[in-house]
């Protein structure tokens, strides 16, 4: 009686077989991209209000700590009170429909929520006064924002990350009075952070523990 | 106002049938989202709407600012969180990581100033605060669990008439009605509250009473020292409060006084007593204690005599007597030896002035007399014991009855009192009440009392509201709210100013009116410091004993043989109060390891003759009343005596607190309060599983526990067995820091303190009695306690065992994926968030200090629970293993707070929780490369040993021995 | 028929047990503090034990050149098989948080984090994986030709799909049959090792953790021989139902009964004797929680899972000595059940005995099962049961080629 495989039917096989590996592969690969933050890399988040970091870090030149003002001595940058916006949107384009919300909520007493671009797994505690105070530069996790018109996240934010600085932070320090500045570049980094990781007694062994991010 | 009970509710109500635990809440949460629920309830009930709204906008406030809880996600994609910033930004540093703002706390009968820890305006922590004499920075269990009773989801949230929800101002409406009626003269008029500590309300009692000059104002308290009261007032014609001076005692006599851990003052007293029990700092104190039922005072005597508590009296007498002092009645022998008697009565001779003879408020009054007199005779009046005088009691519940019977009573306030459960049982509170025509109950949750009464009005928590109050020792603080009102409640002052008329005037401005005397800077000062300055100079007057007593010494009626029952209060449940609280359900009572429930406390040698076991189920019949709970045999009971604990089997406590244990109220009458003769001991038949959390008590040959005696220890013995065995790995451990805690086994008095502060400060789940029962508790750090000797006379000892923090740790070595791993401080930390739960790590712990999330134990669906979470320790979801990290957190705070400044972590700059909580300071924390440390002071100590250091663990923990004190005629004869 | 519902029914249990575990977590089972370990851990080593001897029969006796294996090996692999995919569930669903299991692989991630290769426990999962690798197509490929047969032999269409499907295009030519030699004996000869190296893994797992009762260097050989033992005990169990249902007598002849005894025996004997040394450590050690450990199997809570695992594995296998025993199948059988409870029970002991009261008297604890922890021994054994008998169905229980070849060398003998 006839086969029912002819002898090509070997080859189909194997090119099955090998399909079905590839779409494991990239089945896992798409999962993993499924499960990553909420919003991704360089795309940008629709807010309330369209606030532009560009308008006013980069044209108005407002210093970070007026409106993060708890950055220096708390885990937390801390968002500014919609008082703080009113100092001058109390005058300032206070009739522009754009900042209707601002108004309204300053008007009605329910606060504006915000939504988060930069979000750590709630298992991570990470600590905005300590990066501050040894000289981690803001622009080097949340990029430049003074050329952001609408906020967006500019790094991974991934564990791997957050090792790579960890691991050696040298190259990534400045000096303290350069950390609120946008535009600030090294010249000789390795050497520059080799002398600030002296100065800033940065201890380099505890950088690596686990338990100096998860409690 | 529509009823509550109508049909219309029917759909609702079913959506919530069968619901229990955080179901319940989850599908109350719905309704409440549930548009159409809504207009129904706007519809039939505006006041409930108000209330509903108020309380979801309330939480909105109050979890604004701060970021989301902590929490181990899944894998899945993460949630989308949106941050929500201030409107206003506040006073002070809102966004600061934590603030500690001093306030009192009112508990068990006395007032302990504390420091609340807030993050982002959540009260989440409770301290106690250094400058307060009742608390010395210590807290004890209850202390520590007060917070979640603040954010309790049982909590009464809204007053209610008739068991329909109503609102203050139709409360205001009636009050003005009846107030009207009692305009004249105010007969018919009552208040019953709990024993007032509040100077503010002592004085709008005084104005209540000036208002209505026929009405009454009555007290009661199911556990108080009137006894002790009566006493003062046979010796010395008025009422006299005792306060001790341990720390200035070299020898104590306690007759059945739980000093340590029991009734009012005994932080301070603990702390007292411990400075005194270190023998390389000063000289030792020597305790006696003679007592019926074994307690925390107990366990740290260096010589403790087990004598039935009815002829408790007697040994006094029988010490009064080889004292040398005359008139005093002839009885028969209590059953103490003479060679004990006479040491004893020897060594207080030896150190008049220098003594103390104690004795227990629930010995009666005329032991107390002659207590009195002996002090008196020593010498120590004035010196040891000071008396501090105090006013005349109130009318108490038997007269509020009485007249209520009578007819007497129209209108009836109770404050903060729940007598239907616990007041004497034949005094039949109920049948009385139903005879008054309008009956207020006013308190923190509907409770047995809520239900029987007309109005029910929800109490502010104290951690809510403006007060003040007054501790034993006389010294008077401030307590300041930390956090808005949670639910539509008012703080008593603000009751009682609406019950004179003044609907107006809110908690603060009463509470500042009563203190008008302090200008605004003596008033923040006070409100910084948390205690008041002394204002009279308190020359505490020495008042003369008359020996009229000894003359009408009652002779003890009954033979030797009969059996007495014992009441005592609960150790963390107190009177019942705190029965809604699952942290204290669920720690272990110190003396039993019993959680979750009570049991008739048996001698070993009454149980063996009556052929029963731990678990045996028997009825304690006393004067035709009937109780039926298990035995639990205790080592170191008096052999006649049996004890049942108060503060069980609540019917309406909430859905932690009922129906947990057996209420003994049901055995207790007016003249027998403490102790009762003529018990009547009958096995019923079953057999109850208790929840206890060890079950070997004895040390089985293994030393981990150990002890010495003071001359041995003199006489130079080292309590290290041997020197640490080599090891072929190098230490790895390799920062500027090497945390290390040392535990001073004779100092712990095995008072749980630190087991509950570690669950307040690390966000440690419940899990209650079946998981307990299944060996799931989930206590990161465990106080064990061990018995040596005979059963009837055993020496017991308590081990707190937190995580040892080995060096070589055994549980690294088998963590597949490297979830607990050291970190350069030399710390063994647990990476929950990598974690996969083999549980390897456990098995091969030697100390069995680690914990396991067999299900899932956080409640993360009751919105007022996250409340009172530690955003700064991770939540711990099913599946994952956990255990003490030295409350990393502060460590790391401390880190950072270091770091930013540019220098080095100063000693005792970082405290943890269980360090910080404990009253005697057995608890030493440090960095062990620091020379000079305390820790590292005490690894010098000649009483230093290391637990299991045969397994070469090289533990961080490590131990100072107990050290006993014998009198030396007297040896070995404990 | 009614064996085959009895299957599926239990099957379905340990499906609906499964489910239930991921939903609720191991608290379903009445693993504790101290004894964080139990039934799970128990089932898995016994059930790897068991997938043990069909390798060894096949390959080692393969290497060995001994013909007479020839009609047990199919069944014997196949029986390895399943077992140890069974066993290998165990690992998984007794983790806390059984979906990241696979973080105990080494793969690139983006936490930058590698597995603890310190713990035994690692290690054991790369054995795992690796032996049923091997096992799986040392199996497959044992069968390629019979496949080829039976889509020759097949009447029906959709059966000349399926096993021509299986036999991946096999056309029995020569190259395909030098081929198929090589591999054999490549597989054979990679299996043989792994089948030492897994249960010298599986003993790690214990000897790493400094327990009394686990912290010992005697157990590599030990569990080795353990396998073995129960394997044989196994194979025995199976086959001898097999070849009365089925009327194999002519190919599994009293003679294959005998081997498989023999074997047993030595097996068991390995065992008696390591029973002994562990006493005679713990009484020579003088450690005194080592003393204490052996005294509890004496005289502890679980002392009767001690006398009846002596009972099962020292004297049950005595009477294996008599040809006459060896030679009748319903007391093989008997013994072999026996030797299969009794191992289940020692490897229970081993892990509760040992964790119930380790070091400090204060955090001593009982075990007991629930349940659900019965749904999973049971169940488990339903699910391999259910495989078996579809196994038996669909594919050839013995190997045609090594029957062939078999009966070739016979007649070349006799002409």
């Amino acid at each position: 009686m006839a086969q029912v495989f002819s002898r090509r039917a070997g080859l189909y096989l194997q090119l099955v077989l090998l399909a079905l590996l590839v779409l494991v592969v990239s089945g896992v690969i798409a999962w993993r991209a499924m499960t990553a933050e909420p919003n991704g890399m360089n795309e940008t988040v629709d807010q309330p209000v369209p606030f532009s970091h560009k308008h006013h870090v980069g044209d108005i030149g407002i210093d970070c700590r007026y409106c993060h003002a708890s950055v220096e001595t708390s885990a937390y940058a801390g968002m500014p009170s919609i008082a703080t916006c009113m100092t001058c949107h109390s005058q300032l384009f206070s009739d522009q429909p754009m900042l209707r919300p601002l108004i309204d909520a300053w008007q009605s007493g329910v606060p504006l929520a915000w939504r988060r671009v930069n979000q750590l797994p709630d298992f991570v505690y990470f600590d905005h006064s300590i990066h501050v105070a040894k000289g981690v530069g803001c622009a080097s996790c949340h990029g430049r924002v003074d050329r952001m018109p609408l906020m967006r996240r500019t790094q991974p934010l991934s564990m791997a990350w957050c090792l790579d600085c960890h691991r050696d932070p040298s190259l990534q320090l400045r000096p303290r009075e350069h950390v609120f500045d946008m535009a600030w570049a090294p010249h000789d980094t390795r050497a520059l952070g080799d002398a600030l990781v002296e100065t800033y007694r940065i201890d380099r062994r505890k950088l690596m523990d686990c338990s100096i991010c998860h409690r | 106002m529509s009823s509550m009970n109508d049909d219309s509710w029917a759909p609702w109500r079913a959506r919530l049938a069968g619901q229990r635990g955080h179901r319940y809440w989850r599908a109350l949460e719905d309704l409440a989202a549930d548009a159409s629920f809504r207009e129904h309830v706007a519809s039939t009930m505006p006041a409930w709407s108000q209330v509903a709204s108020m309380d979801r906008r309330g939480f909105l406030k109050l979890l604004g600012a701060s970021l989301a809880m902590a929490g181990l996600t899944g894998c899945g994609r993460p949630p989308e969180d949106s941050i929500v910033p201030w409107l206003r930004m506040p006073e002070g540093q809102p966004d600061a990581d934590a603030i500690f703002y001093a306030t009192t706390l009112c508990m068990a009968g006395e007032a302990v100033g504390v420091l609340v820890q807030t993050h982002q305006g959540r009260p989440t922590k409770i301290e106690g605060n250094p400058q307060h004499p009742a608390s010395a920075g210590a807290t004890g269990p209850q202390l520590q669990a007060a917070i979640l009773d603040l954010w309790d989801p049982d909590r009464s949230m809204t007053p209610r008439r008739l068991g329909d929800i109503g609102t203050w101002d139709a409360f205001a409406a009636d009050v003005g009605q009846w107030r009207s009626r009692f305009a004249s003269h105010g007969a018919g008029l009552r208040i019953l509250s709990g024993s007032i500590r509040s100077p503010t309300l002592q004085a709008q009692r005084k104005a209540w009473l000036q208002r209505f000059p026929g009405a009454k104002w009555h007290v009661h308290e199911a556990i108080d020292d009137r006894q002790a009261l009566a006493g003062a007032q046979q010796a010395f014609g008025r009422p006299y409060r005792c306060r001790y001076r341990l720390e200035k005692a070299d020898v104590v006599l306690s007759l059945e006084a739980d000093l340590l851990d029991g009734g009012p003052a005994h932080l301070a007293y603990a702390w007292g007593f411990a400075q005194r029990r270190d023998p390389e700092r000063g000289t030792m104190n020597r305790l006696y204690v003679v007592e019926g039922t074994p307690s925390a005072t107990g366990t740290m005597a260096d010589h403790r005599w087990a004598i039935s508590s009815a002829r408790i009296g007697d040994v006094l007498v029988e010490v009064a007597v080889a004292l040398g002092m005359k008139g005093l009645p002839t009885l028969t022998p209590s059953g103490l030896s003479h060679a004990r008697i006479a040491a004893l009565a020897r060594d207080l001779q030896a150190h008049r002035g220098r003594g103390l003879v104690v004795v227990g408020a629930c010995q009666p009054p005329h032991v107390h007399a002659l207590a009195h007199l002996v002090n008196a005779w020593l010498d120590n009046a004035g010196k040891t014991v000071v008396y501090i005088s105090i006013d005349d009691a109130l009318p108490g519940l038997a007269e509020l009855c009485r007249d209520a019977r009578a007819g007497q009573v129209e209108t009836l306030f109770i404050l903060q009192a729940n007598p239907v459960y616990d007041a004497p049982a034949d005094l039949d509170v109920s049948a009385s009440f139903a005879k008054i025509r309008h009956t207020v109950h006013y308190g923190l949750y509907r409770d047995e009392t809520a239900h029987i009464c007309e109005w029910h009005l929800p109490a502010s928590h104290p951690l809510e509201c403006w007060s003040d109050a007054q501790s034993c020792d006389g010294s008077r603080s401030i307590a300041q709210p930390l956090i808005a009102p949670l639910y539509d409640t008012r703080s008593p002052h603000e009751l009682l100013a609406l019950l004179l008329g003044d609907i107006e005037q809110r908690g603060q401005a009463i509470v500042r009116n009563q203190w008008k005397a302090l200008d605004d800077t003596a008033w923040i000062a006070a409100l910084r410091a948390g205690v008041l300055p002394e204002m009279e100079s308190d020359e505490p007057d020495l008042p003369v004993p008359a020996d009229e007593v000894l003359r009408s010494w009652p002779l003890r009626q009954g033979q030797a043989t009969e059996l007495v029952l014992l009441w005592r209060p609960d150790p963390f449940l107190h009177d019942g109060t705190y029965a809604n609280n699952g942290w204290l359900q669920e720690c272990p009572r110190p003396l039993t390891q019993l959680t979750w429930g009570n049991a008739a406390l048996v001698s070993p040698a009454l149980a063996a003759r009556r052929g029963l076991n731990t678990g045996d189920l028997v009825t304690l019949k006393v004067r035709g009343r009937a109780l039926t709970l298990p035995v639990w045999v205790m080592p170191g009971q008096a052999e006649s005596d049996i004890t049942v604990h108060l503060g069980y089997g609540r019917t309406l406590a909430g859905r932690v607190g009922s129906e947990v244990g057996a209420s003994a109220y049901i055995l207790r009458t007016q003249d027998a309060l403490w102790m009762a003769a003529g018990l009547e001991l009958v096995r019923a038949d079953g057999h109850v599983d208790l929840a206890s959390t060890q079950s070997h008590d004895r040390m089985e040959g293994s030393e981990s526990v150990r002890s010495s005696s003071l001359t041995a220890l003199l006489a130079g013995a080292a309590m290290e067995s041997a020197p640490t065995p080599p090891s072929l790995y190098e230490a790895t451990q390799s920062g500027d820091y090497a945390w290390g805690m040392t535990i001073d086994l004779n100092a712990c008095i095995g008072c749980k303190g630190c087991t509950v502060a570690c669950q307040a400060e690390n966000n440690i789940p419940v899990v209650g009695a079946d998981e307990v029962r299944r060996g799931h508790a989930m206590h990161w750090i465990r106080v064990d306690r061990y018995y040596a000797g005979s059963p009837d006379a055993p020496e017991t000892v308590h081990q707190p065992v937190p995580c040892m923090h080995c060096e070589h740790a055994p549980c690294e070595l088998v963590c597949p994926v490297g979830a607990t791993v050291h970190d350069s401080d030399g710390l063994n930390v647990q990476v929950y968030n990598r974690c996969v739960g083999t549980r390897f790590c456990s098995n091969n712990c030697p100390y069995k200090v680690r914990r396991f999330n067999f299900l899932q134990y956080a409640d993360l669906t009751t919105e007022s629970l996250k409340g009172q979470r530690n955003p700064d320790v991770t939540v711990r979801n099913r599946g994952v293993m956990e255990k003490c990290t030295y409350c990393i957190q502060r460590i790391e705070k401390a880190h950072i707070q270091a770091d930013r400044e540019n220098r080095a972590i100063a000693d005792g700059e970082v405290v943890t929780a269980c360090q910080a909580a404990c009253p005697t300071r057995a608890i030493q924390f440090g960095n062990l490369k620091d020379s000079g440390s305390k820790v590292r002071r005490t690894r010098m100590s000649q009483r230093h040993y290391t637990l299991l250091a045969e397994l070469n663990t090289r533990p961080r923990t490590t131990y100072l021995a107990r050290v006993r004190n014998r009198h030396p005629d007297l040896g070995e004869d404990a | 028929m009614t064996g085959f519902a009895l299957a599926l029914l239990f099957t379905g249990l340990f499906v609906a047990g499964i489910v239930h575990l991921l939903s609720t977590g191991i608290g379903i089972w009445g693993n504790n503090i101290p004894v964080a370990w139990a039934f799970d851990i128990a089932n898995y080593v016994w059930w790897i034990a068991i997938g043990m001897a069909g390798t060894f029969i096949s390959a080692a006796l393969h290497l060995a050149r001994q013909p007479w294996r020839a009609p047990l090996n199919r069944y014997a692999e196949t029986m390895t098989v399943f077992a140890v995919s069974i066993s290998g569930l165990f690992p998984i669903f007794h983790l806390g948080r059984p979906w990241f299991f696979y973080w105990l692989a080494p793969y690139p991630n983006r936490m930058d984090l590698w597995p603890q290769w310190r713990s035994s426990l690692l290690w054991d999962f790369f054995a795992i994986v690796a032996y049923l690798i091997v096992s799986l197509l040392y199996w497959y490929v044992g069968l390629l030709p019979d496949m080829a047969t039976l889509r020759d032999r097949a009447s029906r269409r959709w059966q000349q799909v399926f096993y021509g499907l299986l036999a991946m295009g096999w056309r029995g030519e020569v190259r395909h049959w030098q081929r198929h030699e090589t591999l054999s004996l490549l597989l054979a000869g990679l299996a043989v090792p792994l089948v030492f190296s897994v249960h010298s893994m599986v003993a790690l797992d214990f000897s790493e953790g400094l327990l009394p009762g686990w912290h010992s260097a005697l157990f590599p050989p030990f569990f080795v021989a353990g396998a073995l033992f129960s394997g044989f005990a196994m194979v025995l169990v199976l086959i001898i139902p097999l070849r009365r249902w089925y009327r194999l007598d002519a190919y599994i002849r009293l003679i294959h009964l005998d081997h498989l005894a023999k074997m047993m025996l030595a097996a068991g004997l390995v065992i008696d004797y390591s029973y002994a040394m562990e006493l005679f450590d713990d009484w020579y050690g003088q450690d005194p929680y080592a003393i204490a450990g052996a005294m509890a199997k004496f005289h502890g809570p679980y002392a009767w899972v001690y006398w009846i695992t002596m009972a099962c594995n020292v004297v049950a296998i005595q009477p294996l000595w008599f040809e006459r025993v060896r030679n009748t199948p319903w007391a093989l059988w008997a013994v072999g059940i026996l030797v299969l409870l009794g191992m289940w029970f020692e490897r229970f002991l081993l892990i509760v005995n040992s964790l119930f009261h380790d070091f400090l008297p204060s955090s001593a604890g009982l075990f007991y099962p629930t349940l659900w922890d019965l749904v999973f021994l049971f169940g488990s054994i339903g699910l391999f049961f259910l495989l078996l008998m579809t196994f038996v169905r669909v594919l050839p229980l013995l190997s045609m080629v090594e029957l062939r070849k078999l009966a070739h060398r016979l007649t070349r003998r006799s002409a």
